[in-house]
């Protein structure tokens, strides 16, 4: 710990899944030196390993980019970033992520030998292809880097974005394996460590999400302490996912209008007459999930608090496409009913960004789930990956492109010293002889967050919030206790700067959360359950303003130049 | 009550301990528990073991370790009374279950597991027939949780003579796409191909279900046949 290790480079990228890795491809093509850090293992961490259907296919008649834009937007409920928007439908057009079978993935084929493309739900027409396998896109991403012999540092944990003058300078992270802090100094940075799943629960082995053990807010926060804006962080997308046994808690069932399937709830009604007669289980993701809580709170769930869903009339196709874990249950959905719940599956919001993934602040970038704007108020199915491989290109090019312009920056030495005190703190409340285990504290803001920030809001949980983060943060700073005190691949210690995060984070939905009094795509207001197309077709952002969120609302970008 | 059971770990902080230790720790252990849920267990209950898990459904393959000297996923292997939980063998070990894989990344790297070719790319999407793609498919289905390493017996024996199966199923990835130009034979030669005496051992413990002795028994017909013609 005593240790602190200087790296430079031009440009950085945080994170360590599909953006991360093609924005990494895309600043040393285009001739900038490389750093790329994640927290887990390249390859195994963040989301790389389940972006297994991406929306690619070239846009060819009858379909057309026009089409593709305007499902983008009805899909987003009109909150889309349009610039965004038109960038991202014109690249997807171009072949961008097409491009990825020079690099060796294989997109399904048809037997004729030609793509498989599928019509994923809310798309006018089919766009979506598949891998094989959940993780071959980002495998043949890292094959990529690793071609390109881009430094990769695996297991390093970003805890701190450093300014200088109000610009980005890099930051300073945690090394898992030997417990030293490394100070990056960066020309440029890009920030692609997106997503909060984690931080909604608890759950004895994970959060109440579809995503990966990373994933905790890391870079909102973080770039929300360094002064960015962020935008649509109300926005929660929340998918339909198996809610028992334990182990599976989370995991992606899939939608029930993929499986054709059908939901019932613990009084075996098909409740989804109540609150959507015409389209059933076909209705939106969100209203899907805010229904399934409703029935749960009024007392009519599962013995583990979820719903019946019967896969029944399920093709074998839908089974398989997925690898869901029916088997390791025990149980064959064609039989058997599976307790289901809706967990955190994406983040609309995120960092502001510009076409050029440009952020408020010279020298940051930010692209994929980390960054906002491009999805509005609900994501269209498929356009996650695509959005990653889009905008993670986009990021890496033009921060490699700014590098080449920008001086090698300097450090503030108080903000590293800042850091280091605030690990050196944590790592001494071991000495503690009594105090609460940072799991212990983790899983207080889990369910807080699940509880009154989750997929059914309304106005007096999300009036509680402060006041409970308050005692939170309280238990953090005084009862903390690690059970050791070696900064060498101590969980404790990740898990209490993980902590800090979705403290953050919790405080930035829930101010976002409570302003917008409206329903709209991942936003689900029992008090107000309707779209306010009058007073709400505008955004909201959120910066920190000494050490306190200022919340402001601005109109919706919608000039592009067609 | 969830009935109790023992399990041993093996405990071992080298900044710390003078060698290795087996811990036993008593696990309310439900009705199918797995080995993951026994980990987080003893980590919530008892004392925070370092071990490495990621995505629960077998896709990551961050979490192999050893049970009772078998190499398994511990997302997916059942928890037993009495088993010993241990690190994946001939890797160093950074803390408890974790092993430091810096030296795997090194030796992956040397297998230019990446398309290396002189021409252009072609138009995409490639057409390609159905059986090239499922013949791809096969390798691309590893998820590199080096379990198959675990179960070699040439492997354990002699790391520094046979890279190991994970390593050559990377070569033979390559070496089945249409658009590679490389000489993946013989990189697989020098990586000791021909040690492998296809046990099919490898095949038995992938969580992938991958034939990785016949994918290795295929690379190895394939040198035969170029020192024939």
């Amino acid at each position: 710990m005593e240790c602190i290790q200087i790296l430079e480079t031009d440009v950085l990228v945080i994170g360590g899944g599909v953006t991360a890795t093609r924005a990494a491809i895309a600043a040393y093509d285009e001739g900038a030196k490389v750093t790329l850090v994640d927290k887990g293992l390249l390859g195994k961490s963040g989301g790389g390993p389940v972006a297994y259907s991406v929306t690619a296919a070239l846009i060819r008649p009858p379909d057309s980019t026009e089409i593709f834009f305007q499902d983008m937007i009805k899909s987003g409920q009109g909150m889309n970033n349009k610039t965004l928007v038109k960038v991202f439908v014109e690249d997807i057009a171009r072949g961008r992520v097409l491009e990825l079978e020079n690099y060796g993935i294989v997109f399904a084929r048809t037997e004729d030998g030609n793509l498989s493309r599928r019509q994923m739900g809310g798309h006018s027409h089919p766009r979506d292809v598949a891998s094989f396998h959940a993780a071959s896109m980002v495998n043949v991403l890292v094959s990529e880097v690793t071609k390109r012999n881009i430094k990769v540092m695996s297991e390093v944990m970003i805890t701190r974005l450093l300014t200088d003058r109000g610009s980005l300078v890099g930051a300073i992270g945690l090394h898992r394996k030997t417990g030293d802090l490394i100070v990056f100094r960066a020309r440029t940075t890009v920030l692609t460590a997106g997503g909060a799943g984690q931080a909604y629960g608890p759950g004895e082995v994970s959060g109440y999400t579809t995503t990966l053990m990373e994933i905790t807010a890391d870079s909102y926060a973080m770039a929300y302490r360094a002064g960015a804006e962020l935008v649509d962080m109300e926005f929660v997308q929340f998918i339909t996912a198996i809610a028992h046994p334990e182990l599976y808690k989370g995991i992606l069932a899939g939608e029930p209008a993929a499986h054709n399937a059908k939901l019932y709830n613990g009084k075996k009604e098909r409740f989804m007459q109540r609150y959507d007669p015409q389209r059933m289980e076909n209705t939106t993701k969100d209203a899907l999930a805010a229904a399934i809580v409703q029935e749960v709170r009024e007392g009519r769930g599962t013995p583990h608090g979820g719903v019946w869903m019967d896969f029944s009339q399920a093709s074998e196709d839908s089974l398989h496409i997925f690898p869901y874990p029916f088997d390791e249950m025990g149980i064959d959905p064609k039989q058997d009913w599976v307790e289901i719940m809706p967990a955190v599956h994406y983040f609309m919001g995120g960092v502001r960004i510009n076409e050029k993934c440009e952020t408020n602040i010279p020298g940051l970038y930010a692209a994929g789930e980390a960054a906002g704007g491009l999805h509005g108020a609900n994501r269209l199915a498929g356009c996650s990956t695509a959005d990653s491989n889009v905008f993670g290109a986009r990021a890496g090019k033009f921060s490699a492109i700014e590098a080449r312009k920008l001086q090698k920056p300097g450090i503030n030495w108080a903000q590293v010293s800042e850091e280091q005190n605030r690990v050196q703190r944590l790592l001494k409340s071991h000495e503690r002889s009594a105090g609460m285990a940072p799991i212990q504290i983790k899983r207080q803001l889990q369910a807080l967050l699940w509880d009154d920030v989750g997929a059914l809001r309304n106005k007096a949980g999300l009036r509680a919030v402060p006041e409970k983060l308050k005692e939170i943060k309280l238990e953090y700073a005084d009862d903390i206790r690690l059970r050791g005190n070696s900064p060498k691949f101590n969980n404790d210690l990740i898990e209490s700067l993980e902590i800090s995060n979705i403290i953050d984070f919790a405080e930035i939905v829930s101010r976002a959360a409570l302003l917008r009094e409206e329903t709209r795509g991942g936003h689900y207001r029992q008090d107000f359950p309707k779209r306010d197309d009058e007073n709400w077709l505008r955004n909201i952002v959120i910066q920190c303003q000494d050490g306190e969120p200022r919340v402001t609302t601005t109109t919706v970008i919608s000039q592009y130049e067609s | 009550m969830d009935p109790k059971i023992s399990v041993s770990v093996f405990r071992y902080d080298p900044a710390k301990d003078f060698g290795p230790r087996y811990e036993k720790y008593e696990v309310a252990c439900r009705e199918g528990m797995t080995v993951l849920e026994v980990l987080r267990y003893i980590y919530d209950h008892h004392t925070p073991i370092a071990f490495r898990y990621g995505c629960r459904i077998k896709v990551c393959g961050s979490c192999a370790v050893m049970v009772n000297d078998r190499p398994v996923l511990a997302c997916k292997e059942k928890a037993h009374p009495g088993m010993t939980i241990e690190p994946l063998p001939v890797l160093p070990v950074v803390k408890d279950l974790v092993v430091d894989f810096d030296a795997y990344h090194e030796a992956r790297s040397k297998m230019r597991p990446f398309i290396q070719r002189t021409k252009d790319a072609s138009e995409m999407p490639r057409s390609l027939s159905y059986e090239t793609v499922n013949k791809y498919r096969e390798c691309e289905l590893c998820i590199r949780c080096l379990m198959c390493d675990a179960a070699c017996p040439v492997f354990r024996k002699s790391p520094q003579k046979f890279a190991g199966p994970s390593l050559l199923l990377e070569v033979a990835r390559f070496f089945r796409e249409p658009q590679d130009e490389g000489d993946r034979i013989t990189l697989a030669l020098s990586e000791g191909l021909l040690s492998c005496d296809l046990c099919g051992k490898c095949s038995e413990v992938c969580p992938a279900g991958i034939k990785v002795d016949e994918v290795l028994g295929e690379l190895q017909r394939a040198s035969e046949s170029r020192q024939r013609a």
